[in-house]
C-alpha cells in the first residue's frame, strides 16, 4: 500500500518537469465518403498521452508537442482510423488532415469497461459490445431497455406487458445464479446507479412494476459499452458476474452551441382481438343462455364483447418535448438538456409522465488534468391499474367476466371487483432520481495517468395507493391509503492508475491499479390507514385502523486490483490481473473473496502472410476470468421477525435460519472468438464462445417445515453452467454520398443448466408449482403432468355419468359452475393426465436474434427496420388455462358442449378428443412454445434540404416517423409470447403469462430541429 | 498550487478509504433480532406472545382448509389449491397445505422450543411456577392435536414419521405437565389473553384438562377423556380464544377474510342452516350468490379453542355409550339452552353429532367428527391430507 500511494505522490508533483520549446499540430477530420468534417473525433500521438478532439468543424490542435517524429492517428465511431507519420520541430506548427472511412469493425475504438483504464479494442481479450447513439437515432426508442434490447448479441431483454411505464428484465448470457438478482450492474459516467425493480408487497398491484431503470433518459445517451460475463467483469468483483452496462451521457464539445429542439407525436396501442376467437374480453353475450345443444359462434362473442373492449382499451395519447445545447470552447465543454414526457398507457387508469434535466461540463484544467462534472435528474410519475395475478385488477375482472352470472352491482359478472369500481383504483409512484459525479483525471508525467471518480445516485420513490372510500373494495369497503416510501443512496467510489512503458522498441507493459468502494442504503417507511370516516379522504392519518412499517438496510463493497498487460509490437497482447473484495454479505467465517482473470490477443492482420487484400484485419482473442455474486447482508445470521400477536403485544417469529459460512457465489468463465474484417472493414464480424460455470452457487435451501424455521436459507451448494456462442455481423455493402445501406446481424445462443443441486432437494416455484430448479434442467424449467388420452373401457360409464347428470334436477346446463362439475367428473372418468411430473420446457430462450438494416439515400431520406426474434423457449399459457376454470373460454366451451350432447360412444370419445385439446388439468398443454419474429422496430426519416431549414433559420431539420412493435408471428396460443406476470424482477417465475396486457404498439411522429 | 491541493485531497480520499476498508464492512442491522438476543428473561414475554401469535396463525388456517375438505366450506373463488382440498383429492405440491403444514409445525416448534428456553433462562424449577411457561406447554398441545386431526401421521423437528397415536401421546404429555404443575403456579400471576380474556391459574389448569381430553378422544380413548372432563365445575362459563386483531395484517382473522370479505369459500350444504344462533350464516341474496359464514363478521373475531361445551358433549357422548341417555340428554340440552335453543326429548348418537357440528362449526372439528363417525361423505375422498413434498424431499428419514 505504501509503495503505491509513493508513487501515486510522486506521479502529482513530477509534471513540471519537462519545459522546452514546443511544437504543435493542428488539422481537420473528414469523413471520406461524403467530406463531411466529423465533430468529436480524437486525435493522439500514438504512444503518449498527448492528443485533442475535434470541434463542431472537425478542426483539432495539440499543442505542447516536443520535437521529433510521431505517429499521429485519428479515430470516430463508426470508421476506422488513420495513422500518419509527422514530423514536428521547435516551434512550428504542423497541419495534418484525415480522411475517415465508414467502417463495420473498430480495432482501435478505445473502451474503458472492465479494462481499468481507456485502451484500444485490439489489446482486449473479451468481446465488448457497444452501442452509440447513431445506432438509435431513428429507432423509437423512449427507454434503457428498449435500446439495449437486440443490440447486443447476448443481451436479452424479457418485458413483461403492455402498460405504460411497465419494464423489461436485463440478462447477460443467461442466467448466473438461482437465487442471487441476474441483472446487470449499470454504471452511468462511471457512476453506480439504481438498478432495482421491486414489486412491494405492502402497495401490491398484482404483478407489473416499473424498474429504476426507467430513470435513464436514451435522448441523452453518447455510447453505451457492455461487458458479458466474469472473464470480462473481473475487475469489478463481488456483483459483477451479470455483467456490466457503461452509459456515456453526451458530452460538450468545441465549437458554437449547437441546439437542439426535438417535438414528438404518437400513439401507444394494444391490440383488442386477442383471444383467437374472441376479444381481449372474454364475456359471454348479454342475456344469452347457454342450454344443451345451443350452437355459440365466436361473433356472438365478438358483439357481446366488443363494448366492453372498447371501454378498457383504447389508443393512448404520447408527447414528448426535448431541448438540448451543447458546446464549449477547446478547453471547456459544456452539454445541458431538457426533456418532457407523457404516455397514456392503452388500458384505462394508466399513465406515465417524466421530466429530466442533464448538465455535463468538463473542462481541461492544465497541461495535464482534466475534470468532467456530469448530473443528470429525472422526475417521474407513474399511475398503473391493478393487473394481472389480482382481484382488483382491470384485465383479470374483464377475462373472467361472466355475462351469465351478471347483477346490478357486477353488470359484466365481473368475478371480484366490478370494472367500473377497479378502474377508481389509485395506484401512483413518484420518483426523483439524481445521478451526479466528478471525475478528475490526471497525466502527472509521461505516460502515467490516474483516475478518480467520486459519484452519487439518490432516488426518492414514493408508492401511493388509495381505495377510495365506500365503493364496495374487498377487504376496503371503506377505503384505504398506504404509502410507501423509498430511499435509496449509492455512493461510488473509484480511484484508477495506467502506467504505460515502452520497455523496447516491441515490447510494451500497461500497469493498471485501482481501488473501488461502493456503499448503498435503502431505507423504506410505509404507511396505511384503512376505513376513513366519508368520501374524499385519501391520506393515511384520515383512517380508524393505521399500521406502519420501516425496512432499514446498508451494505459496503470495497475492492482493490491490479492488471497488468504486456504487449508485443501492437499485435499481441497478454493480460494478468487480480481482483480482492471484501463485502457485507459475506459469513463471519468467510474473509475476502479474490478473483483472477487472464487474457490474450493477437493481431494476426498485422503479419505479413496475412491476404490483407480482402480479408483485412483479424483478431483472436481468449479471456479468462472469475466474479462473483454476493449474498444479502443479513443471510448469514439466524434471525427472529419482531410481529405482534394477542392485539398488539410485541412478539417474535422465527425468521431466517443463518449460515455462518456463506460466501460469494463465484462465476467462472472462459470465452473465445475472433473480430474480423473483410473489404476494407466493410463487413465485420465478431464471434464469441462462452463458457461459464457458477461453482459455490447460492442455492434456496429447504429445510424440513416440521423443524418449525419456514424460510429457505441460502447456502453455497450448487453449480451453474451457461454456455453459448453470439455472432454479430454488421456490413456497410453500400457507402456512397447518395446511397448507404448499414444492415447489422445478431446471434446468440445460450444453453443454461443446473448441474448441481449439492444433494439439497429441487426447489418448486411459480403458480401451482409450474417451475421446478431440477438437477441437469435449466434453472427456469417447466415441469408437469401429461395429458395422456382417452382411458380405455371407460367410455361407457362415462356415458351412464352423463346420462345421470343430464336426468339430474340438481344440474343446471345453462349454470356455468354446474357445467364445470359435469365436465370434470366426465373428464376424470374418461380422460387421463400422468401423475409423474416430466420437463415441459425451458422459460428463458436458448436463441435469440435481430436483424436490423438502414437505408440512406442522398443523405436526407433514411429508411429503418429491426427484426427480433427468439426460438426455443416456452411461455405457461396460465390465462388460457385459468379462462377455463371460469367458463370463459370459447374454444373450450364449444368442445364441451360436444361432450355434453353425445348419443353413444362413439360420439363421446370424438367430442372428447376434440375437448382433451383444452384438457385445463394437462400441465402440458399450457406449458406453449413460445417461438415468435417480432417486427420490432421500423422508422424513416427526412432531412429537410438547406433552402428550407434556412426559412426556420436552422443548420438542420429532420421529421421521423417510427413505430414499435410493428408485427408479431408466433407459435405461442396467447396474444404475446413476450409477458411474464411476476414483472422484470424475479429469476425464477419467468415467461408466465397469467391475465397479462399484451405488448403494446407505439408510433412517433418527431420533428427535429438543429441550429 | 492547484494540483498540490488535488494531489492532497487525493491523498486524504485514499486513506479514508484504506482504514474504511480495514473496519470489518459493518452493516445496519436495525431489523433483525438474534437468537442470543432471545435467551434472556426479559424475552419470554415476546416468546409467549410469539407462540400465541404463531398458535392463532395455524389456527385460522387449520379451519379453512379442514373445512374445505370436509365441505363445512365450499371453493366458490379463484384458488386452485382450495378447489383440490374441495373435491377432497389433494395434491402433496398443494402449495396453501404446504403452508398451513409449515405455520402448523412452527406453531408446535416456538412453544415447544420456547418452554425449553425458558427452562434453560431461568431454571427448570422457576420455569414451572411461570404461567408462560404453562401457557406455551397449552400451544405446543393444541398445535399437536391440530397435527394429528390432519395428517396420518407426521414428522417433528425432522425426525422419522410418527403416528397419530404417538403425536397425540405428545400432546397428552404437555397437558399432563400443566394439570401437575397448575396448582403450584402463583395466585397472583394471570395471562392476559387478548385485551378482554384474563385468564388464572385455575383455568389454565381447566383448558389443559380440555386439550388432553380432546386428545384421548380424538385418539379413540372415550372413556379416558371422560375423566378429563368428568366433573362440569371445572369448565362453567370457560371459552379459551386464539386472538385476532385489526392492528396487524398479519393478526387479522382469515377465516373472516376469505369466508366473508372476499367469495373464496362459502358455506357448505350441510351447514346452511338458518334456526341456530350457534351457526350464523347469511342465506344468498340477489347481488351474493352463495351462503356466507357470520360467524367472524370482522378481521378481529376471535375464534374459540375450546370452550365448556366441548367438556359437556364428550360426557354426553360417553354416557351415550354406557347407554346413560338421560345424562346425554342433560348435557345435550345444558348446550342447547345455553344457546337459547329448546331442549330436546330425546338423543341418539346422530343428535349428538348434529351437536358437535354446529357447537363446533368452524372451528376446525368437522373433519375429524365426520372420520370418527364413519360418515359416508368421506368415501372415494382424502380423509386427511397427504403429507407434503416439501416435508418429503427434505426430511432425511423419509426418503
Amino acid at each position: 500500500m505504501r509503495k503505491v500511494l509513493f508513487i501515486i505522490a510522486l506521479a502529482s508533483f513530477t509534471g513540471l518537469l519537462f519545459a522546452q520549446q514546443f511544437g504543435e499540430i493542428r488539422g481537420t477530420v473528414y469523413d471520406r465518403e461524403t467530406n463531411n468534417p466529423l465533430p468529436a473525433a480524437s486525435v493522439v500521438i500514438v504512444g503518449t498521452t498527448l492528443g485533442s478532439a475535434t470541434d463542431i468543424n472537425g478542426n483539432y490542435t495539440i499543442k505542447n508537442v516536443r520535437p521529433g517524429t510521431y505517429k499521429v492517428q485519428a479515430r470516430f465511431i463508426g470508421y476506422g482510423s488513420q495513422t500518419k507519420d509527422v514530423t514536428v520541430r521547435s516551434g512550428e506548427t504542423v497541419t495534418v488532415d484525415f480522411y475517415l472511412a465508414p467502417s463495420a469493425i473498430q480495432m482501435d475504438e478505445v473502451v474503458v469497461t472492465g479494462t481499468g483504464a481507456a485502451v484500444e479494442k485490439r489489446s482486449v481479450g473479451n468481446t465488448i459490445g457497444t452501442i452509440t447513439v447513431k445506432d438509435i437515432e431513428i429507432a423509437p426508442v423512449r427507454s434503457i431497455t428498449e435500446v439495449l434490447q437486440g443490440r447486443v448479441s447476448g443481451l436479452v431483454a424479457l418485458p413483461s406487458s403492455g402498460q405504460a411505464g411497465s419494464a423489461a428484465a436485463i440478462r447477460l448470457r443467461g442466467l448466473v445464479s438461482v437465487s442471487q438478482s441476474n441483472s446487470p450492474l449499470i454504471y452511468v459516467d462511471g457512476v453506480r446507479v439504481d438498478n432495482a425493480a421491486i414489486d412491494y408487497g405492502a402497495v401490491w398491484t398484482g404483478g407489473q412494476h416499473p424498474s429504476r431503470l426507467n430513470d435513464i433518459i436514451p435522448a441523452d445517451i453518447e455510447r453505451i459499452e457492455v461487458i458479458k460475463g466474469a472473464a470480462a467483469t473481473t475487475l469489478y468483483g463481488t456483483q459483477a458476474a451479470n455483467g456490466v452496462i457503461q452509459i456515456f451521457t453526451k458530452k460538450g464539445i468545441s465549437g458554437q452551441p449547437t441546439i437542439n429542439f426535438m417535438i414528438e407525436r404518437g400513439g401507444v396501442r394494444v391490440p383488442k382481438r386477442l383471444y383467437s376467437t374472441g376479444y381481449l374480453i372474454g364475456v359471454f353475450p348479454d342475456g344469452e343462455r347457454i342450454t344443451l345443444g345451443a350452437r355459440r359462434t365466436p361473433d356472438s362473442v365478438k358483439v357481446a364483447s366488443e363494448p366492453l373492449a372498447n371501454s378498457l382499451l383504447s389508443t393512448g395519447p404520447y408527447e414528448a418535448y426535448f431541448a438540448s445545447i451543447r458546446g464549449g470552447t477547446p478547453s471547456v465543454g459544456y452539454y445541458v438538456s431538457g426533456r418532457y414526457e407523457s404516455e397514456i398507457g392503452s388500458i384505462v387508469s394508466n399513465w406515465f409522465r417524466r421530466v429530466s434535466f442533464r448538465g455535463n461540463l468538463n473542462a481541461v484544467g492544465g497541461e495535464n488534468w482534466d475534470i468532467t462534472a456530469t448530473a443528470g435528474y429525472t422526475y417521474s410519475r407513474l399511475k398503473r391499474p391493478n393487473n394481472d395475478n389480482n382481484i382488483y385488477g382491470v384485465v383479470p375482472n374483464a377475462l373472467l367476466a361472466r355475462r351469465n352470472l351478471a347483477t346490478a352491482t357486477n353488470p359484466y359478472g365481473e368475478p371480484f371487483t366490478p370494472i367500473s369500481i377497479a378502474r377508481e383504483l389509485h395506484n401512483l409512484q413518484t420518483t426523483h432520481a439524481f445521478t451526479g459525479g466528478v471525475t478528475w483525471s490526471h497525466r502527472p508525467f509521461g505516460t502515467f495517468r490516474q483516475k478518480l471518480t467520486i459519484g452519487f445516485d439518490v432516488t426518492a420513490e414514493e408508492n401511493e395507493q388509495l381505495f377510495p372510500y365506500g365503493l364496495g373494495f374487498i377487504y376496503y369497503p371503506y377505503g384505504m391509503k398506504g404509502n410507501l416510501r423509498r430511499t435509496f443512496y449509492s455512493l461510488t467510489l473509484d480511484y484508477s492508475l495506467a502506467w504505460y512503458i515502452a520497455l523496447s522498441d516491441k515490447f510494451t507493459s500497461s500497469l493498471t491499479a485501482g481501488l473501488q468502494g461502493f456503499a448503498d442504503s435503502d431505507y423504506r417507511v410505509f404507511g396505511q390507514g384503512r376505513d376513513f370516516p366519508a368520501p374524499g379522504l385519501s391520506v393515511i392519518g384520515a383512517g380508524a385502523v393505521r399500521t406502519a412499517d420501516e425496512y432499514r438496510y446498508r451494505v459496503i463493497n470495497g475492492g482493490v486490483f491490479v492488471q497488468e498487460q504486456i504487449g508485443f509490437a501492437n499485435t499481441f497482447f497478454v493480460t494478468g490481473a487480480l481482483r480482492l473484495d471484501g463485502n457485507s454479505g459475506f459469513g463471519p467465517d468467510y474473509g475476502l473473496a479474490l478473483y483472477p482473470k487472464a487474457q490474450a490477443s493477437l493481431i494476426l492482420s498485422e503479419f505479413g502472410f496475412w491476404p490483407k487484400n480482402f480479408w483485412n484485419s483479424m483478431k483472436l482473442r481468449a479471456a479468462w476470468g472469475q466474479a462473483g455474486l454476493a449474498p444479502g447482508v443479513f443471510d448469514k445470521q439466524r434471525t427472529w421477525d419482531a410481529v405482534a400477536g394477542l392485539d398488539g403485544v410485541p412478539a417474535v417469529t422465527p425468521a431466517n435460519i443463518g449460515n455462518s459460512k456463506l460466501k460469494p457465489e463465484r462465476s467462472d468463465e472462459i470465452e473465445v472468438g475472433f473480430d474480423a474484417g473483410f473489404f476494407n472493414d466493410r463487413l465485420g464480424i465478431e464471434f464469441t464462445y462462452y463458457r461459464q460455470v457458477t461453482k459455490d452457487a447460492l442455492l434456496l435451501k429447504r429445510y424440513p417445515p416440521s423443524e418449525g424455521w419456514l424460510n429457505l436459507q441460502l447456502t453455497n451448494v450448487g453449480e451453474v453452467r451457461n454456455s453459448g456462442i453470439e455472432l454479430t455481423i454488421r456490413t456497410l455493402p453500400i457507402s456512397t454520398s447518395t446511397v448507404s445501406l448499414d444492415v447489422n446481424l445478431m446471434l446468440s445462443t445460450n444453453d443454461n443448466k443446473v448441474t448441481s443441486l449439492g444433494g439439497t432437494a429441487p426447489l418448486p416455484y411459480g403458480l401451482g408449482g409450474i417451475g421446478e430448479v431440477r438437477e441437469g434442467y435449466p434453472i427456469n424449467s417447466f415441469w408437469g403432468y401429461r395429458l395422456k388420452g382417452i382411458k380405455e373401457g371407460s367410455l361407457t360409464s362415462a356415458l351412464n355419468l352423463l346420462n345421470t347428470y343430464r336426468a339430474s334436477a340438481s344440474y343446471n346446463f345453462q349454470n356455468p359452475s354446474h357445467r364445470r362439475t359435469v365436465m370434470n367428473a366426465i373428464a376424470n372418468a374418461a380422460v387421463e393426465v400422468g401423475t409423474e411430473k416430466e420437463f415441459l420446457g425451458n422459460a428463458y430462450p436458448k436463441l435469440n436474434g435481430s436483424f436490423s438494416a438502414t437505408l440512406t439515400l442522398f443523405r436526407r431520406l433514411s429508411i429503418y427496420a429491426f427484426v427480433e426474434w427468439a426460438t426455443k423457449f416456452y411461455v405457461y399459457n396460465n390465462t388460457a388455462r385459468f379462462m377455463i376454470r371460469y367458463n370463459t373460454y370459447v374454444p373450450e366451451i364449444e368442445a364441451q358442449q360436444k361432450v355434453f350432447m353425445a348419443k353413444d360412444t362413439v360420439e363421446l370419445r370424438q367430442a372428447l378428443e376434440e375437448w382433451m385439446k383444452y384438457d385445463w388439468r394437462a400441465d402440458d398443454l399450457w406449458v406453449q412454445k413460445g417461438d415468435f419474429v417480432r417486427l420490432r422496430e421500423v422508422g424513416i426519416s427526412y432531412t429537410l434540404p438547406t433552402r428550407f431549414t434556412r426559412f426556420f433559420g436552422s443548420r438542420r431539420v429532420t421529421l421521423t416517423f417510427s413505430a414499435s412493435n410493428v408485427k408479431l408471428w408466433t407459435k405461442y396460443g396467447g396474444p404475446d409470447p413476450q409477458v411474464n406476470y411476476a414483472g422484470p424482477g424475479p429469476n425464477l417465475n419467468q415467461g408466465t403469462d397469467f391475465l397479462t396486457l399484451p405488448q403494446a404498439s407505439k408510433y412517433f411522429f418527431t420533428l427535429s430541429i438543429e441550429f | 498550487m492547484i494540483r498540490k491541493i488535488l494531489s492532497l485531497i487525493f491523498l486524504a480520499v485514499l486513506v479514508a478509504f484504506y482504514t474504511g476498508c480495514k473496519q470489518t464492512l459493518e452493516v445496519e442491522n436495525p431489523n433483525q433480532i438474534t437468537d442470543e438476543d432471545l435467551t434472556q428473561p426479559f424475552a419470554i414475554p415476546a416468546i409467549v406472545t410469539g407462540a400465541a401469535a404463531d398458535f392463532a396463525y395455524e389456527y385460522q388456517w387449520t379451519i379453512i382448509c379442514s373445512g374445505l375438505l370436509s365441505n363445512e366450506l365450499i371453493h366458490i373463488g379463484s384458488f386452485p389449491t382450495f378447489r383440490e382440498m374441495h373435491d377432497g383429492q389433494v395434491q402433496d405440491n398443494n402449495i396453501t397445505m404446504e403452508d398451513w403444514y409449515g405455520y402448523l409445525q412452527r406453531a408446535r416448534w416456538v412453544a415447544e422450543s420456547g418452554a425449553e428456553r425458558i427452562k434453560q433462562v431461568v431454571g427448570e424449577d422457576s420455569a414451572k411456577k411461570m404461567i408462560e411457561y404453562a401457557m406455551l406447554r397449552i400451544y405446543a398441545g393444541y398445535a399437536l392435536i391440530h397435527l394429528a386431526d390432519m395428517w396420518n401421521g407426521s414428522p417433528i423437528d425432522g425426525g422419522p414419521l410418527l403416528t397419530r397415536a404417538q403425536i397425540y401421546d405428545r400432546a397428552i404429555a404437555h397437558f399432563t405437565e400443566v394439570i401437575n404443575i397448575a396448582d403450584g403456579l402463583p395466585a397472583a400471576r394471570t395471562f392476559k389473553n387478548g385485551t378482554t380474556q384474563t385468564l388464572n391459574k385455575s383455568q389454565v389448569k381447566a383448558i389443559a384438562y380440555l386439550g388432553r381430553a380432546r386428545a384421548k378422544l380424538h385418539k379413540g380413548d372415550l372413556s379416558g377423556a371422560y375423566q378429563d372432563v368428568a366433573d362440569p365445575s371445572l369448565f362453567t362459563g370457560l371459552i379459551f380464544y386464539a386472538i385476532y386483531s385489526e392492528n396487524t395484517g398479519r393478526e387479522n382473522n382469515l377465516v373472516y377474510i376469505y369466508a366473508y370479505d372476499r367469495p373464496e369459500v362459502a358455506v357448505g350444504p350441510r351447514h346452511q342452516i338458518t334456526d341456530d344462533p350457534r351457526v350464523p350464516v347469511q342465506p344468498p341474496t340477489a347481488a351474493r350468490p352463495y351462503w356466507r359464514q357470520a360467524k367472524y363478521p370482522s378481521r378481529a373475531s376471535d375464534i374459540p379453542i375450546t370452550k365448556w361445551q366441548e367438556a359437556a358433549l364428550i360426557r354426553a357422548e360417553y354416557y351415550l355409550l354406557q347407554g346413560n341417555t338421560a345424562s346425554a340428554l342433560a348435557e345435550i340440552n345444558s348446550i342447547r339452552a345455553a344457546a337459547g335453543l329448546a331442549p330436546l326429548a330425546t338423543v341418539d348418537i346422530n343428535t349428538l353429532r348434529e351437536e358437535r357440528k354446529r357447537e363446533f362449526f368452524l372451528e376446525g372439528m368437522y373433519l375429524q367428527d365426520l372420520r370418527r363417525f364413519n360418515d359416508p361423505f368421506l368415501q372415494g375422498r382424502m380423509a386427511f391430507f397427504p403429507l407434503g413434498r416439501r416435508e418429503k424431499d427434505t426430511n432425511p428419514n423419509l426418503r
